[in-house]
């Protein structure tokens, strides 16, 4: 299909138009390589990606459950609903919170051992390897070894607390531990990731600024803090961001773990929409909801680039 | 290559194309035998596959659950209606959902994307659900004529299950009722009677505190099962009820609604019972004294654990016999075919038979609504203590109830949410199910 | 390169702290390994045992034997191959042709290209179960791949190496010869397979962990992926059985694992040089 031949090199020009303008190097060629190149995948991202999200903002102004009767336009209503809703406020409030805490956890902790890493010698790619493991494990399966590990009767945090003389916690049954539950178990899975970025940032900074500052008596403190720190920023912000768009769309974590907390404790945005989507089929008002994510995304991209640009001019 | 093809320019390339990509080619061959791969799948593992159904017998689909609990009766009653009438083949599609609401929604989505269920299996508290979405054929009209159906061979009161507004829509599979379960040996320990289990909700606190201090945790109420099955039969053996038929009086949040939700909070609060969902699991471990669950798990639970499991009536609020609610389900039919309605109806009245009723009183806590099935088992098992009180229950049981509308799972939700956070202290009962109630009004 | 030099207890109270993460990372891995070798009394007596009195192995039986784990896993590799060679087979050649074919539209259609890399994937969800359950192909193996074929990031990634060859290569087969399948297949491709590989590695292993599109379109239990069956698995069948629960997780992500510490060398050279970029 896509392997057709158009090697119209040495022909005479058989006219004007698209013909002249499709180009390889210099030369001219028949444009149904370009054509049939690209056509399969615009065709694929039209129909599962930019279709659906058309159809999402349609479904979102539609009163429409799956199953049972027609749908009718509402117009805003799924969204008035949605913003007045409790169960929006406190996913919204549930996503914030994890997401914020796993990506400061995650980006601090991989910095953290970014720095000692990068100066060793030997080892480094053994303890790289060791630290990403978790990001490759699959997080469904991790999420139910670590309930397991926080079961208030048969987990091994409590056989510890007990064997220590202290009382059980009821981890994934208070809201508090529940949260810190999930937060742990995203970090636990996403430090690797960051720690790898920081690497590869590290690895863009020139070794002779941190050597010229030595060698004119910079101390260590003063080595970290006014040279390595700004050059390092660009990559901080960056992996911030990539472990906040990630904590973001967690999805498995607390499905499996608390599948959205005692009652609704670590239900975040994406579990939510989950339940109304496909649980309880309120198709159009899941759809408000999806849209309402998709912004709220957007609104981090955005702020990223603001402080990416900041950094930048710093 | 020029030279042997010659002519037109293009036909040298297309040609040359294909004497030279053969490499390409040799990779495109590669990728097509590995699609070929996907389509091999079915026959790779022949022993899920039930799709590939032949034919010539009338198809019956049949939407239900895939767990191993409920394949080990229905797979048996399968074999042996289609033994019985070989005209009819049932096809199974098999839902991996977690409980009879999630079932309900996969089988009316069944009909949204265009491959409707025939029959379903619907628990007894969505059967108004599944009504109201107008895809259920009452069976009345069929049944009146048919000689070989005899109602009154069936229990009442699970016929009744299945009656919504005058009109039959649902055949019961199997039902089962709450009840008690307990671990001898930790009565031993704890210095309690084995033969004589508490029978009042006070005696069962006295109970859970005696095990406490032999280091068990005393009780659990099986709060977190499937449509707040333990809720409703708290409430109905308090003499209350959850709501009118027609919800438009919604009673949980009366006095009895705080009454049985402040026992549980005490009963917590002392520390007499784990707030937890994995209910079988933390009897069977051993660790739990008392259990309150369905007779569903009559085989299952005693199977799994390594210490005497001894049965007996849930206790009430003042000990009387307790008012059990039916838990379980049942057939419905969905299918508008005249033709195949028929032969969905002949496998819907096998289920009521005595005969299938053995099958799934063999194979699963749950009892048949053919009173026949049930004497005979009586008579089978008459040293069986344990079975007896199940049986026994198997008359009086109420309707589970069922909301109307289209949002019951939404509603089940908020109830067993609201039982949650209660038990774990985060809000007073009386708060709770204020809120729960303004809640569910809204939604109705 | 060395970032800071360390010294004395700042370097003991440093290796310390690798050292503790080091530790709380591997727990899991370790307690789920320990667990799946337990017999389920065991399991249930209190305090923290670190080994199993005796090793069995009657979890796993139970889990090949009463479950559908080969089945998922199975599953998960045609999904996995599948959806990886369709990308492939799509994005290469529109990588190719956006970096080195000047033609009408092309930068506008790459833009929308990177736009689709800006939607979380939950917006689509809704809508292609809708449409796939209209066609009657929820539940089925091209509803769990050809979703993702469409891969703008495989484009994106892939233009951006092309565009890193000097065009010379190009120009100099182009002279010899070659049609543009001939210098995509023979030029670009060869150079391409470091990048090809960090993609598939990427590719695989989202596709593979991916919970929530198998369980929203799938719904009978053998057709699931191996994270939905294990979940399936841990929450029906096996719910009390914690032993085996676990042997199931450690079957799930062993294929994964097993390969990423393979390739982990490679892996870090090339997969992560082309996030920064």
């Amino acid at each position: 299909m896509f392997f057709k031949v158009g090697n119209n090199v040495g022909k005479p020009s058989a006219g004007a138009g698209v013909r002249s303008r499709v180009q390889f190097g210099g030369a001219r060629i028949s444009p149904v390589v370009p054509f049939v190149s690209i056509t399969p995948v615009l065709l694929f991202i039209g129909i599962f990606i930019f279709l659906p999200v058309g159809y999402s903002f349609l479904l979102s102004i539609q009163d429409y459950r799956l199953g049972f009767s027609t749908s009718k336009f509402i117009g805003l209503d799924n969204y008035v609903e949605l913003f007045h809703s409790d169960k929006f406020g406190n996913a919204l409030k549930n996503s914030l919170i994890a997401s914020t805490a796993t990506s400061f956890f995650s980006a601090g902790i991989g910095l953290f051992l970014a720095l000692q890493l990068s100066s060793l010698r030997k080892g480094k790619l053994f303890y790289q390897t060791v630290f990403f493991i978790p990001v490759t494990a699959t997080m469904a399966a991790m999420a139910i070894v670590w309930r397991f590990i926080f079961h208030t009767e048969f987990g091994v945090m409590n056989a510890l607390l007990l064997q220590l003389g202290l009382g059980k916690v009821s981890w994934l049954q208070l809201d508090a531990t529940a949260m810190m539950a999930v937060i742990l178990l995203s970090v636990w899975s996403s430090f690797g990731y960051a720690l790898v970025l920081f690497l590869a940032g590290f690895a863009g900074i020139p070794r002779s600024i941190i050597e010229a500052a030595t060698i004119d008596g910079a101390g260590y403190a003063d080595r970290f803090w006014k040279i390595i720190l700004p050059l390092i920023s660009p990559t901080t912000i960056f992996v911030f961001v990539v472990m906040t768009v990630r904590a973001l769309e967690n999805f498995d974590a607390i499905r499996v773990l608390t599948d959205g907390g005692p009652a609704t404790a670590t239900q975040t945005l994406s579990h939510l929409l989950y339940q109304e989507g496909f649980l309880f089929f309120r198709t159009g008002f899941a759809s408000a909801i999806a849209i309402v994510f998709f912004l709220l995304s957007m609104a981090i991209s955005k702020i990223q680039l603001i402080a990416e640009r900041w950094v930048h001019y710093e | 290559m020029a030279s042997i093809v010659g002519g037109k320019p293009e036909r040298r390339a297309a040609l040359e194309f294909f004497f030279q990509e053969v490499t390409m080619r040799a990779f495109f061959i590669k990728s097509c035998l590995v699609a070929l791969l996907t389509m091999v799948t079915p026959w790779v593992f022949p022993a899920g596959t039930k799709e590939q159904a032949p034919s010539k017998p009338a198809v019956v689909t049949f939407h239900r659950f895939s767990t191993a609990a409920h394949q080990a009766y229905i797979l048996p009653l399968i074999a042996a209606f289609e033994k019985k009438h070989p005209e009819v083949k049932i096809e199974s599609v098999e839902h991996s959902v977690p409980g009879y609401e999630a079932l309900a929604q996969k089988i009316l989505l069944s009909f949204a994307s265009g491959s409707p269920a025939d029959v379903g299996q619907t628990g007894y508290t969505l059967v108004r659900t599944m009504v109201e979405s107008g895809k259920a054929i009452a069976l009345d009209e069929t049944l009146k004529g048919d000689a070989s159906f005899d109602r009154n061979a069936l229990y009442k009161s699970m016929m009744d299950l299945g009656t919504v507004d005058g009109k039959l829509y649902m055949l019961p599979l199997g039902t089962s009722t709450p009840i008690m379960y307990y671990n001898v040996d930790a009565f031993k320990k704890a210095g309690l009677d084995p033969q004589k289990p508490p029978k009042t909700w006070v005696e069962l606190k006295t109970a859970a505190r005696k095990l406490k201090e032999a280091g068990y945790e005393g009780v659990l109420w099986g709060w977190s099962i499937t449509g707040n099955w333990i809720f409703q039969t708290m409430l109905e053996n308090l003499g209350g009820r959850i709501a009118s038929p027609d919800a438009k009086s919604v009673d949980f949040a009366g006095p009895e609604g705080e009454k049985a939700l402040s026992y549980i909070r005490e009963l917590v609060e002392e520390g007499l019972m784990p707030v937890t969902k994995d209910l079988v699991a933390t009897f069977t471990s051993g660790k739990l004294g008392i259990l309150i669950e369905s007779t569903f798990q009559r085989v299952a639970i005693p199977q799994k654990s390594s210490f005497e499991v001894r049965l007996a009536p849930i206790p009430t609020p003042n000990g009387d016999t307790p008012k059990v609610v039916a838990g379980g389900n049942g057939v419905m039919m969905h299918t508008q075919d005249k033709k195949l309605q028929k032969e969905t109806l002949k496998f819907m009245k096998y289920i009521v038979t005595e005969e299938a009723g053995f099958i799934v009183a063999e194979n699963s806590g749950y009892l048949p609504a053919a009173r026949g099935a049930v004497a005979t088992l009586r008579k089978k098992y008459p040293d069986d203590r344990n079975y007896s009180i199940v049986l026994d229950q198997i008359e009086r049981v109420t309707p589970w109830f069922s909301w109307p509308g289209k949002y019951g799972t939404e509603i089940q939700k908020i109830l067993m949410d609201m039982q949650e956070s209660v038990f774990l202290g985060k809000i007073s009962p009386r708060d709770g199910l204020n809120q729960a109630a303004e809640k569910i009004k809204k939604l109705l | 390169m060395k970032l800071k030099t360390r010294y004395g207890t700042a370097q003991r109270v440093s290796d310390l702290l690798i050292l503790s993460v080091a530790l709380v990372t591997v727990f899991p891995f370790y307690w789920m390994l320990v667990t799946s070798f337990k017999p389920a009394p065991e399991i249930f007596l209190p305090g923290v045992r670190l080994l199993p009195i005796q090793p069995v192995i009657e979890n796993y039986k139970e889990v090949f034997l009463n479950s559908l784990i080969l089945r998922y896993l199975w599953n998960g590799a045609v999904v996995v191959s599948l959806t990886l060679l369709f990308q492939l087979l799509l994005t290469i050649p529109a990588a190719f042709a956006f970096a080195r074919i000047r033609f009408p539209l092309r930068d506008k259609l790459f833009v929308l290209i990177i736009a689709a890399l800006v939607f979380p994937r939950f917006i689509a969800a809704i809508p292609n179960f809708l449409m796939l359950s209209a066609l009657r192909l929820n539940n089925t193996y091209f509803s769990l791949i050809f979703p993702f074929v469409g891969s703008a990031y495989g484009v994106f990634l892939f233009r951006q190496f092309f565009k890193s060859i000097p065009q010379s290569y190009f120009d100099a087969a182009f002279i010899d010869g070659c049609t543009i399948p001939q210098i995509l297949y023979h030029v670009a491709i060869p150079f391409a397979l470091p990048v090809i590989g960090s993609y598939s590695i990427i590719s695989v292993l989202t596709h593979w962990n991916d919970l929530f599109w198998p369980l929203v379109i799938i719904h009978t239990n053998k057709k699931l992926t191996p994270p939905a069956g294990v979940v399936h698995f841990a929450s029906g069948e096996g719910a009390n059985n914690y032993g085996a629960i676990m042997a199931a997780a450690v079957i799930i992500i062993l294929p994964l694992i097993v390969m990423y510490v393979a390739g982990r060398k490679k892996f870090f050279e090339n997969a992560l040089d082309l996030q920064l970029k």
